[in-house]
């Protein structure tokens, strides 16, 4: 019953994590770390029983209603991840304490990062899909917080709304394949939905749905724009988040959706092939970046669309080489982000054609990052090997046609090989060579601290273990991808399978990568020859058209003008009630009883009416004024005759407040109507007026023909006292019966009068 | 406008148009008043000095910061007492009338009254401040 309260922590420990800061200072990370190392230890608690296939559920009610639980889900997928968030939040804590130490918002900072991983945490480990989306949200709600951490500069905030925009609008895609797939599966939670599912008329509408979801938030072609911008976050923010994280939520979607929703052509050729372009196409866009951050966002964009395509192959092969994927990768990439930053940091520049040979000055900083490459371009003895092994054999047995099986395996070859080169760069160009960077004056280059080589070193260091002993992760990897499947299995991890095809084709890729990594300025001028960036201009066009569209609608509606905005309230209002009196034509001009009218009845309306005439003809505004005070006094004599003291008190107290308020606004205004309104005006206006009067003087005759429900009437005089204690059914109604109301309404009232005092102020 | 009748005249009648807003804000509950009503008419007895003898000569009974507190107040009182129920169990705005709570005048004591009290203090304040201040306006014009 502990996993709620898990997952929820980092939302519970997230205001606080501001008074962390002001208390310990530069220790402020290592103090936040114990929050994710925590959650690390619990998980490892359960290693043993997950790993003999159990699976540990809790729930609570949200929102019983809407089929809307917080149920929780701890399996082999589930713990894979949630291993890897709260593993890399613990690293990414100590790190981003140090690589923004002294920031005068680090306390922010670590208030959107733990919020972050208690949302990643509960895409995770949800089992009902409503909360899963709450929690996908809630990602991309604080993910746009976090990219947009350095909110003076423009580059950081509209990296941050690209990111929201895209991934928000695909969670909105989402919401709708989910409300798809919850009635569907007469299921909202994910473990009891059927496998059925294919067969239904809707599924393939609502697997586009979803994959539009799942594909947005793992930056898959198309969508890809959103990651490289996203570039704009503190290091530490794309390490935790554009590497290991956030990203992969995709990757789980489908994983997790995968034993109810794959095994159709549609799931094999839609996803395994955006998956296929975006490995491609991410490899390819890489080579032409010199940002390191932006070589490593294309790399991950590209190996994103491996995992997309490997769980779109499905079948154990590819499911088991996307799940040591998602580790392989997360381990490398986590370590290289951080390792850059750490570059980034010391030499003030990412650009990597003004770095080089830095292996003397930053020992640390180049063993780990070539250990770290080394993975990355799948050399043996590290991890990265192992995935790529399970890659290329995965390639080898697709459900595809066999001409398209081979071009899969052309195209796994082609990315491998484009890993193998950038990694090089990465790590030779960078630390070997000649020595280069910007100097600074006085600033003697040295290791970064520490804080910020503890993570990736840590990272590294998995890498190399479970690349030497890939059998340590049989046991995860087994539950993690029957998890996928729907099935159990047994996994043999090895790191030699004997000579076959697959190493061979690795070793090719290896070679090639080196080879491309000699011509590389020549590659990369190629293809910065052929692409342009078409989709960020299409995004960029898009959005300027819907900001300058909207601008020019509201201008239209909201054109400031008091009179235009009065006569749309006032013949709306009349033409509403114009079509009331044709549907009731019959019954309007039946004669109504109007009882006995008295004497004194008729010299108030005579009054009135007299009142209304001067006002229409003076051409004075304070006579008008006086006037329509005059008017407003008959009225509430009118109440006081028909027994409503209530409303006759109110009226009496407003007519007065508003006469005195015309006056003194009037007092800026010419003490004359303008006389310069043109015929077209006047009758424009004559003609308002009659009409509105007659829908109003329409509106009494509908009142007194159609009786209205004595019920209501009824309940309140039967209830007012003995409910309410009250005699004066009115002000019963007021602050009891309808108080909800009042309390809107006082609301609405003090937010206009602190408004309009407001603009009073002002010059 | 500058009168000294209707400016002395207003000192003398400002008690007890206050206290009859008092008055009308008690009784509500039985006979005609209640909080809005009796909200106006404290209110506008203010807004006569105003009138009368300026944004000054209002100010020394009610400040138009002591308007904008009373706003905060009332909108305060009024949310508390719909929203305390709930923390016994009680549904939103649920009235309690403590037994044998009574008055001669007011009639039985519940938790209504104080909401229609934050209904009556938000009136007050919301119209004394903008009025205040629009008046404050047409004098430095």
């Amino acid at each position: 019953m502990l996993l709620p309260f898990i997952v929820l922590s980092g939302l519970i420990a997230a205001p606080f994590a501001p008074l962390v800061v002001r208390a310990a200072k530069t220790r402020a990370g290592w103090v936040i770390a114990l929050l994710p190392a925590l959650i690390v230890a619990y998980l490892a608690a359960q290693l043993p029983l997950v790993l003999t296939g159990q699976v540990i559920e809790a729930e609570w009610p949200w929102v019983p209603s809407l089929d809307l639980t917080l149920a929780f889900r701890l399996d082999g997928l589930g713990l894979l991840f949630a291993l890897l968030i709260s593993g890399i939040g613990t690293l990414i804590a100590i790190y981003g304490g140090s690589y923004l130490k002294g920031h005068p918002d680090l306390g922010r900072f670590f208030l959107y990062l733990l919020v972050f991983m208690a949302a990643m945490l509960g895409v995770v480990l949800s089992d009902n899909l409503l909360a899963l989306f709450v929690f996908w949200e809630m990602t991309s709600i604080s993910s746009y917080l976090l990219i947009g951490f350095n909110h003076d500069q423009e580059a950081s905030r509209k990296g941050a709304l690209k990111a929201l925009l895209i991934t928000g609008l695909g969670g909105l895609f989402m919401l709708a394949g989910f409300v798809l797939l919850g009635e569907m599966g007469g299921s909202y939670t994910i473990s009891q939905l059927p496998t059925t599912l294919s067969t239904m008329p809707l599924y393939l509408p609502m697997l586009i749905l979803v994959l539009i979801g799942a594909f947005t938030k793992s930056a898959q072609w198309p969508f890809h724009i959103w990651l490289p911008d996203a570039m704009q976050a503190p290091t530490p923010v794309s390490a935790y988040l554009h590497s290991a994280t956030m990203v992969k939520a995709g990757v789980f979607l489908l994983a997790r959706l995968s034993p109810v929703l794959a095994d159709t052509p549609a799931w094999l050729y839609l996803v395994s092939g955006f998956g296929l372009i975006t490995m491609v196409a991410g490899g390819i866009l890489a080579l032409k970046q010199s940002d390191l951050k932006a070589i490593l966002a294309y790399t991950t964009i590209g190996w994103l669309g491996t995992l997309v395509m490997l769980l779109g192959w499905g079948g154990h092969y590819a499911v088991e080489a996307a799940m040591v994927g998602v580790l392989t990768h997360a381990l490398y990439k986590g370590a290289l982000f951080m390792l850059a930053g750490g570059i980034d940091h010391e030499t003030g520049t990412r650009d990597i054609h003004l770095l080089g040979g830095l292996r003397r000055l930053m020992p640390v900083s180049a063993v780990l990052t070539a250990a770290a490459a080394l993975s990355m371009a799948g050399i043996p003895l590290l991890l990265g090997f192992v995935a790529k092994e399970l890659l290329l054999e995965a390639a080898l047995h697709t459900g595809y046609p066999d001409w398209l099986g081979w071009l899969a395996v052309v195209a796994v070859v082609l990315a491998s090989l484009l890993n193998v080169a950038i990694a090089l760069r990465l790590s030779y160009g960078v630390f070997f060579g000649p020595e280069r960077y910007p100097k600074r004056e006085g600033y003697k280059l040295h290791d970064p601290y520490p804080a910020m080589l503890l993570g990736p070193a840590v990272l590294v260091v998995l890498s190399l273990l479970f690349g030497v002993w890939p059998g340590g992760l049989n046991g995860m990897i087994a539950q993690a991808s029957g998890a996928v499947l729907g099935e159990s299995l047994t996994v043999k991890l090895s790191l030699w399978h004997g000579i076959n095809l697959a190493l061979i084709l690795s070793l090719t890729a290896i070679a090639l990568g080196v080879g491309v990594y000699l011509v590389y300025g020549r590659v990369a001028n190629g293809v910065n020859r052929v692409l342009r960036p078409t989709f960020n201009n299409a995004y960029e066009m898009t959005l300027a058209g819907m900001l300058s569209g909207a601008g020019r609608l509201t201008g239209k509606i909201q054109h400031g003008y008091l009179r235009y905005y009065l006569m749309v309230i006032l013949v709306v209002g009349a033409a509403a009630v114009g079509q009331a009196m044709i549907r009731y034509a019959g019954t309007l001009f039946s004669r109504p009883d109007l009882g006995n009218i008295q004497a004194y009845e008729i010299m108030i309306g005579v009054l009135t009416i007299t009142a209304i005439v001067m006002i229409a003809r003076t051409d004075d505004r304070y006579t008008a004024i006086v006037l329509l005070g005059v008017v407003g006094a008959l009225i509430s004599l009118i109440f006081v005759l028909f027994s409503a003291p209530d409303l006759a008190l109110t009226q009496l107290l407003i007519e007065t407040l508003m006469v005195i308020v015309f006056l003194l606004v009037f007092h800026f205004l010419l003490r004359d109507f303008p006389d310069h309104t043109s015929t077209f005006d006047r009758k424009r206006d004559l003609l308002i007026s009659l009409v509105v009067g007659a829908a109003a003087f329409g509106l009494v005759l509908l009142a007194i023909n159609i009786p209205g429900d004595p019920t209501i009437t009824d309940y309140f005089v039967a209830n007012s006292y003995t409910e309410a204690n009250g005699l004066n059914i009115v002000n019963v109604i007021l602050v009891d019966f309808r108080s909800l109301d009042t309390l809107g309404e006082i609301s609405v009232l003090a937010i206009a009068g602190v408004g309009i005092y407001a603009l009073l102020r002002g010059k | 406008m500058d009168s000294l009748i209707v400016r002395t005249a207003t000192k003398t009648i400002l008690p007890l148009l206050l206290m009859f807003a008092i008055f009308l804000f008690l009784r509500g509950h039985n006979e005609p008043g209640g909080g809005f009503i009796g909200g106006l008419v404290a209110a506008a007895a203010i807004i006569l000095l105003a009138v009368s003898g300026g944004v000054r000569h209002a100010e020394t009974v009610t400040t138009r910061q002591t308007a904008q507190r009373m706003m905060a107040v009332g909108l305060l009182l009024a949310w508390l007492t719909a929203v305390g129920p709930i923390l016994w169990g009680k549904p939103l705005l649920y009235g309690y009338w403590p037994p044998g709570w009574e008055i001669l005048g007011i009639g039985k004591l519940g938790t209504p009254l104080l909401f229609d009290l934050g209904v009556f203090f938000v009136v007050i304040g919301m119209t004394l401040l903008v009025v205040l201040q629009l008046v404050d306006r047409v004098e430095k014009r």
